[in-house]
């Protein structure tokens, strides 16, 4: 009789059904009887393992986002410099991912300027400091195996910032964009302007034909090109070699023009630089003081004459800054032909290009299928600034931060398009676009904060099917634009991640696909899930801005996803 | 430009991905409330991360996260207030005790995810529907007892079947492999 009895209110118990007195009963009953014991705690174990494996809102990755979410948020108020190291280790970890990436990931592999670059080289000390105090592997705050990383950082440091740029031509110069970071190198192009801006304090201004090695940050090597420097004076000191000269600046502006030849041209505007003899190790015998007004003449054999100086030979900063006004304006109105020509593409099932409406500036005007208007609900948001001046964007940076849109239909494949800033990876995941909740065949699309683009699919519950990049956004990848596609093409089986208009992923699908795509409710920039439990770590807000989202309910091939970003890119 | 980055090691969530399963499930067999288990768990890996210096490399982690699981629980038998995570003071205080005293340790409590997955999948389809209704959609016996055109208590009995066939099944499996 009692063992009915127990089975019955066990039963009840776990079926989280049961009265305080009848758990009175039960807790008397267990209490005399170690075999009812034994067997409650199997039977609640074996419960407690159902409910996991069964329950979509028990998920191993909801558990495990929450657990890092609560430790982010307890560590949040310190360890400012366990998050400096952090910052300093996930770059390092990008570095040597780099170098193990494979040749189709383009994009990583051919950044020429880029910046796989860390000042840290102090804060890897530091680090080295702070892991004598650990004895497990784990007690580190980094975020990536942990591996002796760090060495091969050593050479390849930022020295300047390229602010500006117009009109390059030349080989190396595809991914030359303002705002990259530079390290000592060389760059070569055939011609077009851009100004470099040094640590050190330095502002150039540099036309090609040109080639000019950047030694650190108060040195550069001229082989060839016409270039003006403004050297302020915390600045001073700054040097450029030429062929047949050293020149040090005393904080001032000058201009050099160096020919192919050899032979070169100084032009003092204001204050004064000295020169030296090429490789005398800046011996006084062989100085020369040049003023403002002064331009002398070096020939490829050494002698040097006074000339005329020419100041409208060299390109100011203010004028490389209207050309690139001049430059942007012209970007914008052909992206605004590209924009009104897109509404009639049939294959459009969402287009938004965030263009502010000043009536409704809590709307954003989106465009669907067949020219359908879309209204995106604004949340929080804030307009700015987009990819050009005169182009608006929608800054998402606090937690609620959200667009609330509904995208109708189901699709075999799908493309997604956006041009977006990143300033930040806040969150486990920082939404692009995802879907309320995450329900079966409902594609989220986000970047992780590792920096990878991911997209995901869940097929059935608990079989979910992510498709992602290595890592594309580092500490110096952000606050830039970028271009980012993603294709799901049930066609050809795939799923191709593209990062400014190139291919930079191509993974066939885990498993055929089963079923249509929806989106319907989403929201872009955050995540809405209709979850009646309280759980901490649900937020995945962006920080960023963004400027234009497509979404094509078809493939699109290499070369389109090319164009929209040639079209786009500021 | 700042970026934030995770507050753990990569080594911490490694632990925390192989121990959060068996964690749970021991969480609720300390008498935690189920809408409480994965609360609880969560706190036991904050402690841990927390106290990570004094955890002795030569010692189990799962039996490291279980005491600190164990603390937790006998703090929330101290509250004076209302002690909403768990089912009831009495049971919770014989199921801490009785893991101090008489700790499950079975191999079957261990068990990965595959291994539960296979014998899951292999239940008679109607077991099968009956747990994914229960435990996925959280229906309850009475509701579960329209649907299935049963009694309620016919519905516990079947549950606690399909829950010891489970076991038994993982125990095999165990052995097995």
């Amino acid at each position: 009789m009692s063992q009915k009895r127990f089975e019955e209110l066990l039963s009840r118990l776990l079926d989280d059904d049961i009265a305080e007195e009848q758990l009175d009963e039960l807790t008397r009953m267990v209490a005399n009887d170690p075999k009812m014991l034994t067997l409650l705690r199997q039977h609640l174990l074996m419960s407690d393992r159902l409910s996991q494996y069964e329950d979509e809102l028990r998920s191993d990755n909801r558990f495990m986002d929450a657990v890092h979410a609560r430790i982010r948020a307890a560590e949040d108020s310190s360890e400012f410099v366990a998050r400096v190291v952090a910052s300093a280790q996930e770059e390092a970890s990008e570095k040597s991912k780099l170098a193990a990436s494979r040749s189709e990931k383009v994009w990583q592999s051919s950044r020429g300027m880029a910046g796989w670059i860390t000042a840290a080289i102090a804060i890897f000390a530091l680090m080295g400091v702070l892991n004598q105090h650990s004895t497990q592997p784990w007690k580190s705050a980094s975020n990536g195996p942990a591996t002796d990383r760090g060495q091969e950082e050593a050479s390849d440091r930022g020295v300047a910032v390229l602010t500006r740029v117009s009109g390059l031509l030349g080989e190396q110069t595809s991914d030359w964009r303002a705002g990259e970071t530079v390290p000592p190198g060389t760059l070569k192009w055939d011609a077009g302007l851009l100004q470099l801006e040094f640590y050190g304090g330095a502002t150039v201004v540099a036309e090609g034909p040109a080639e000019i090695e950047i030694v650190d940050e108060s040195r550069v090597v001229c082989r060839s090109g016409r270039l003006r420097a403004y050297v302020p004076e915390p600045a001073r000191g700054f040097a450029v070699i030429a062929p047949k000269f050293e020149l040090v600046d005393l904080g001032t502006e000058f201009g050099l023009d160096v020919t192919s030849g050899g032979a070169a041209e100084v032009h003092v505007f204001t204050g004064k630089v000295e020169l030296y003899d090429a490789e005398s190790n800046r011996d006084v015998t062989t100085r020369r003081e040049l003023n403002a007004g002064d331009a002398l003449t070096v020939d490829h054999d050494g002698t040097a004459k006074q000339i005329e100086v020419r100041e409208s030979d060299f390109v100011t900063p203010n004028r490389l800054s209207e050309m690139t006004d001049g430059r942007q304006k012209k970007q914008l109105r052909d992206w605004r032909a590209f924009r009104d020509s897109l509404q009639d593409d049939l294959r459009l099932i969402a287009y938004f290009p965030f263009d502010r409406n000043d009536l409704e500036d809590r709307i954003l005007t989106g465009y669907g299928a067949d020219g359908v208007l879309i209204e995106g609900a604004i949340v929080g948001c804030e307009w700015t600034e987009g990819r050009w001046p005169g182009k608006t964007s929608l800054q998402f940076k606090r937690p609620g931060d959200r667009v609330r849109i509904t995208i109708p239909g189901e699709f075999e494949s799908l493309t997604y398009s956006i041009w977006l800033r990143v300033d930040g990876l806040d969150r486990k995941y920082n939404s692009l676009l995802l879907t309320d909740g995450f329900d079966k065949n409902n594609p989220h699309w986000q970047i992780r904060q590792n920096g990878s683009l991911v997209l995901g699919i869940l097929r059935s519950r608990g079989d979910l099917h992510s498709y992602q990049t290595d890592s594309i956004f580092n500490l110096f990848r952000l606050g830039q634009w970028v271009h980012l596609a993603t294709v799901y093409d049930t066609d050809q089986a795939c799923v191709t991640h593209y990062v400014n208009g190139e291919p930079t992923v191509r993974e066939p699908f885990q498993e055929p696909a089963s079923g249509l795509l929806k989106i319907g409710n989403a929201t872009i920039g955050n995540w809405s899930d209709p979850t009646p439990r309280h759980q901490a770590s649900r937020v995945r807000n962006l920080n960023g801005c963004m400027d234009e989202l497509i979404v094509f309910g078809q493939a699109l091939g290499d070369s389109e996803v090319r164009r929209i970003y040639e079209v786009g890119r500021p | 430009m700042t970026v934030s980055l995770p507050a753990v090691s990569a080594e911490f969530a490694q632990l925390v991905a192989q121990q959060h399963q068996q964690l749970r499930s021991f969480v609720r067999t300390l008498g935690v409330a189920p809408d409480w288990v994965d609360d609880l768990a969560q706190e036991a890996f904050l402690v841990a991360w927390r106290e990570r210096e004094s955890f002795d490399p030569q010692q189990d982690y799962g039996k490291w996260l279980r005491g600190i699981a164990r603390n937790l629980v006998r703090n929330e038998l101290r509250k004076q207030k209302r002690q909403e995570r768990l089912l009831h003071q009495g049971l919770a205080e014989l199921l801490v005790r009785a893991d101090e005293f008489q700790p499950q340790g079975e191999s079957w409590a261990e068990c990965r995810v595959p291994m539960l997955r296979d014998c899951v999948e292999q239940l008679a389809p109607k077991s099968r529907e009956l747990v994914s209704t229960r435990y996925g959609d959280g229906w309850k016996a009475p509701d579960l007892a329209d649907h299935f055109k049963m009694t309620p208590t016919a519905v516990r009995q079947a549950l606690t079947r399909i829950r010891m066939q489970l076991k038994r099944c993982i125990e095999l499996r165990t052995v097995e492999s």
